[in-house]
């Protein structure tokens, strides 16, 4: 499946509709999902020597996580959309004072990698073990890219 | 889907997949055998499965997603979504122009200059045409920057920066803790280009390449004890301390604002 002659459709049939599940959780819009999801395939097979021979899953969970905050951070403001403030709830409700702070950044420019470890850690409960593991970074890289966030954060609210 | 308070919506996904370590593997197993909501939501994410399947069946998806590689290959202005590699063609004509000064600019004591060492070369984006840079150069937050590597004979290497603020980066292998078995031949760029972020001071680029597999999470490690021990401006200048059968390449590329 992986490597020179990827395989489409066997990539797809394993994996797309976890890949779709992700994408509906944060998009809230079965056909945005459907969207994005096939630019996740999109970007996968482009960069195909990224996967790994063992965990796919793991680079596909995280592409669709970074498309599906691009697709919320580039949608036009909708009173009708729920979507975004399901979301904004889930990550409300996360048991870490920080995570109000967190509304404030998911749609500012922050870089892109950033934004989706504090969704890995902060929506879905990954450790920050799991987080670096995800992205590629040490641990305490993960940590300092987190702490640097809620202290910029701190800043803006004046506290 | 609402996980179980124990297991994560993700584990789950990935228990299915078997594509969970061990120890993790092991402790959805446990919760399986004991657990009634964990084994309705496998359950559930089964039958999704299938519903998925049956709406959107593999070979209608896997056309769509076809179609929209060769229709995004001819569109003018790159997905918001992705950094593109630069064009195949613009990325050769400035690695063929820029390699003479990459190689004078190379001359470090810790890599054997015998013929053509290994070397990092660094291009930034630009309106008109990828702008190669030369060591010391000024990037500026926001700056979008392309890496090639030249592997000069060494079938294994690793690209990583660190920045002023001590973060280090992972560019090749992008996951995973063993080298990248490196392309021979021509410059060769990485896979993806890098966005700079608003870290002060300065962007440190490592090559470091070997005959032999290496541990990528103890060139990660050397980093940033190297950025640890030292002390604000001296940051800037640090080198990685590594085994002989280790060559290093170091490319330093200055933030806007920093002297």
């Amino acid at each position: 499946m992986l490597g020179a002659g990827l395989n489409v459709e066997a990539l797809y049939e394993r994996y797309g509709p976890m890949v779709l599940r992700r994408c509906r959780y944060l998009l809230r819009d079965e056909d945005e999902a459907l969207d994005v999801m096939q630019d996740v395939f999109v970007n996968v097979i482009r960069h195909r020597e990224r996967l790994r021979a063992d965990y796919p899953s793991s680079l596909l969970y995280r592409i669709a996580t970074n498309l599906s905050l691009n697709r919320i951070r580039d949608r036009k403001r909708d009173p009708g959309r729920a979507g975004d403030e399901e979301m904004l709830h889930a990550i409300a409700c996360a048991p870490d004072h920080d995570a109000p702070l967190i509304l404030r950044w998911l749609f500012g420019r922050h870089p892109e990698s950033t934004r989706t470890m504090a969704v890995l850690h902060y929506v879905d409960g990954m450790t920050l073990e799991q987080v670096a593991g995800e992205c590629g970074l040490s641990v305490s890289g993960v940590r300092k890219r987190l702490r640097g966030l809620r202290a910029s954060l701190r800043a803006v609210e004046g506290r | 889907m609402m996980a179980s308070r124990r297991i994560a919506a993700w584990q789950l996904e990935r228990h299915r997949l078997g594509e969970l370590p061990p120890d993790e593997a092991a402790r959805v197993d446990e919760a399986l055998v004991g657990d009634a909501e964990v084994r309705a939501q496998i359950d559930e994410l089964r039958a999704d499965d299938v519903r998925v399947l049956d709406a959107h069946p593999p070979r209608v998806m896997a056309a769509a997603i076809r179609e929209r590689i060769e229709r995004e290959s001819h569109a003018s202005s790159p997905s918001r979504a992705r950094i593109p590699l630069l064009s195949a063609a613009a990325a050769a004509l400035c690695l063929l122009a820029f390699l003479p000064l990459a190689l004078q600019r190379s001359s470090l004591p810790e890599t054997r200059i015998k013929g053509l060492a290994p070397s990092l070369l660094v291009f930034r984006e630009s309106a008109n045409r990828p702008e190669p840079l030369a060591a010391s150069s000024v990037a500026r937050a926001d700056d979008v920057i392309q890496l090639a590597y030249q592997a000069a004979g060494r079938p294994f290497g690793v690209v990583i920066s660190i920045d002023g603020r001590g973060h280090v980066t992972r560019h090749l292998p992008r996951t995973g803790d063993r080298a990248a078995r490196l392309e021979s031949g021509g410059p060769v760029p990485l896979s993806e280009a890098y966005r700079l972020d608003d870290a002060p001071g300065f962007e440190l680029f490592f090559l470091v390449t070997a005959d032999a597999p290496f541990s990528v999470e103890a060139v990660v490690r050397e980093a940033e004890r190297q950025y640890g021990n030292a002390v604000g401006p001296a940051r800037a200048g640090i080198r990685l301390d590594l085994p002989p059968n280790l060559a290093q390449f170091r490319f330093e590329l200055r933030k806007e604002g920093s002297r």
